[in-house]
């Protein structure tokens, strides 16, 4: 794209995709246990009619968001996210429809995780946290390896204060 | 360890007179039933008499347990009855001084000083309720040392000779200042505020009600009383309303020396709020739609550290100066700062974007304005009125908004005004901008814009933003900010 704003390459694991459709299938799939179990009840101790309705309606708008957080969303977050780290500034650009980007100097950053679910933990991912005095920013789905390093790039730059704070 | 000192004896007093005062209705009401056996007002008279009893100790307690010292380069603090703490506050992470003096501290020729730090959290500053003003201008005196980081990095042999920097008094409001701030604020509506309650008071307790209306409808007969009567009224409002702005912020007086800003105000209650001009995170200059007509303006100054609530807020520069006055102003309180007064509008296309972007609003009202179908003035498609004269609002603020804005970026500085009826200009440097963001919808990209912003550090934590600047524009807003490595010195 002619228009596009100065971009940070560095992209996320390829496999974040994976990792992330199955957080989003079993998320869902117990969204829609959970919905069952009260369906059930509801007809057991019959209930009144529109708790049967609530179901559905939920029921429904959990497949919708399932479709989207499960066949759409792993591919574009993947496919727009990029990050650049240097010694001065951190990167974050991401999303298609809502581009966002972020230009955060090292100086800036307060406290940087690591951290890791158990779907990330089967695909060997984590994911990196970034906490600045204004706001709070994600990578989602690095290799170790890369996470680690990262991680203590940005400890190490962040160690450098500036006058006046 | 150097020697920790108790805090002022008469603490005990003013916490005490914090806590009478936040309990006067409670007391009142139980007091008032003295005469009452009910086991109720029983209840209330234990229960007030038992907390006065607590307060009174936990109060003298606290006394002896708390103590502070300042040391060379910070306060410590110790406090807790039960369980101690102690804090160590350094003296140059204190963002500003605030000394307040209510008429309580007058009467004992004492005063309250808080220093705030930056940080968030409960612990974020440090205050003293009850001080002598003596112990308030040494514990001062030990800050202002550091409150500017150059000194830190690089003391200064030779300030030592010059002791007392050149203390430059820039504003005090004159008596057409006062009157014409009082006129912007609207305080001679005031009266109606006071007599209503008033009257309600009164009636309360005399039910003067139709005595008073009586009296009325005689009044009202004579064409001269009634103009008597009416100009005493006007007269009165406007009295009481200056009155009340003179109280207000008559003793206004904005001053400065080479190092920090000093504004003070109040006259039965006095505030004082002094600020390192390095430590300056931005300026903000709010002009209502009042403000605007009579060419009035508000500057403040944001500070990293707390500022007190609304009604406190200590940080402005008097609220009601001329906006050439509140421009020169700035030029002279922190000459690194400059207003450009040419800032530039958004191109025609931002509109245009602006004007298609959904009336998601609108859309949701009028959905169900179509659903409940409201008969409005007694019309049956009163309801499609409703609709067409909100949308008719919202586009007109959307134009009114784009007018508004303007955008200008001059050297490390960077100035953004936005308002529909008022407007608010955001004034700040490069250096004290801790993070910028770009962000696109797919309609901004369409037409090649994109939404700006950036985070200052105050508290909380101020955003701002700017929608529908031109891609370029934005992709240089980027790059400048990068390039703030040049002037950011590292310690």
């Amino acid at each position: 794209m002619k228009n596009d704003i100065q971009a940070p390459t560095q992209r996320l694991a390829d496999r974040t995709v994976s990792a992330f459709r199955w957080a989003s299938i079993i998320s869902h799939g117990i969204l829609l246990v959970v919905l069952g179990i009260v369906y059930a009840a509801s007809l057991y101790f019959s209930w009144w009619t529109w708790t049967q309705w609530v179901v559905y309606i939920l029921a429904g708008l959990t497949v919708l968001s399932g479709i989207w957080s499960i066949g759409f969303r792993p591919v574009y977050l993947h496919k727009h996210f990029r990050y650049g780290v240097t010694d001065e500034f951190l990167q974050i650009k991401s999303g298609a429809f809502h581009e966002h980007y972020a230009l955060i100097p090292m100086t800036k950053i307060q406290a940087v995780s690591t951290s890791q679910g158990p779907v990330l933990r089967r695909f060997s991912l984590y994911t990196l946290e970034i906490e600045t005095m204004g706001s709070s920013h994600g990578i989602p789905g690095l290799p170790k390896e890369v996470a680690i390093d990262v991680r203590n790039q940005i400890a190490r730059c962040a160690k450098i204060k500036e006058v006046d704070e | 360890m150097m020697n920790m000192k108790r805090y002022h004896p008469l603490s005990i007093l003013f916490e005490f007179a914090a806590f009478l005062k936040s309990y006067a209705i409670l007391a009142f009401v139980v007091v008032v039933n003295l005469n009452s056996d009910s086991w109720f007002a029983w209840l209330g008279r234990i229960l007030l008499i038992a907390a006065v009893a607590l307060t009174l100790i936990a109060s003298i307690m606290k006394w002896f347990t708390r103590k502070y010292a300042a040391g060379e380069l910070s306060f410590h603090l110790k406090s807790g009855t039960f369980e101690k703490t102690e804090r160590t506050i350094y003296y140059d992470k204190i963002q500003n001084v605030q000394r307040h003096t209510s008429f309580l501290h007058k009467l004992f020729k004492m005063t309250s000083l808080t220093f705030e730090t930056g940080s968030t959290g409960m612990n974020s500053n440090v205050k003293f309720d009850v001080l002598t003003r003596s112990e308030a201008n040494r514990l001062e005196a030990f800050v202002k040392e550091f409150m500017h980081a150059e000194s830190v990095t690089n003391p200064q042999e030779s300030g030592a000779v010059l002791e007392k920097p050149k203390r430059m008094v820039h504003f005090t409001p004159t008596r057409s200042d006062t009157v014409k701030a009082s006129f912007t604020s609207f305080s001679f509506l005031l009266i109606v505020v006071i007599g209503a309650s008033l009257f309600s008071k009164i009636n309360q307790l005399f039910d003067v009600e139709d005595y008073v209306e009586g009296w009325l409808e005689s009044v009202l007969t004579s064409g001269w009383l009634i103009a008597g009567v009416t100009a005493v009224l006007v007269a009165l409002a406007v009295t009481i309303g200056i009155i009340w702005t003179f109280v207000k912020y008559g003793t206004y007086e904005i001053a400065s020396d080479e190092k920090r800003i000093y504004i003070s105000k109040g006259v039965l209650d006095e505030t004082a709020f002094s600020i390192a001009k390095n430590r300056v995170q931005a300026v903000e200059i709010t002009q209502s739609f009042m403000k605007r007509i009579l060419g009035l303006a508000e500057v403040k100054l944001i500070s990293a550290g707390n500022l007190g609530e609304d009604e406190d807020e200590v940080s402005t520069l008097y609220p009601f100066l001329p906006v050439n006055r509140a421009y020169a102003m700035i030029a002279e309180l922190l000459p690194d700062y400059e207003v450009i007064t040419d800032s530039s509008r958004l191109p025609r296309k931002s509109l245009i974007a602006r004007l298609i972007k959904p009336y998601w609003f609108w859309l949701i009202i009028t959905i169900l304005l179509i659903y409940f179908r409201p008969a409005v003035f007694k019309l049956d498609t009163g309801w499609a009125v409703v609709s067409i004269a909100l949308l008719i609002l919202i586009i007109l603020s959307r134009i009114l908004g784009f007018w508004n804005t303007s955008y200008a970026r001059r050297g490390r500085f960077i100035q953004l005004s936005e308002g529909i009826f008022g407007k608010t200009t955001f004034i700040t440097r490069r250096d004290k901008v801790i993070e910028i963001f770009v962000k696109r919808t797919k309609l901004q990209q369409w037409f090649g814009l994109a939404t700006i912003g950036f985070i200052n550090r105050a508290k909380p934590v101020r955003y701002e933003t700017l929608a529908d600047l031109p891609i370029q524009e934005a992709k240089e807003f980027a790059d400048w900010y990068a390039e703030r490595t040049e002037e950011v010195q590292l310690q």
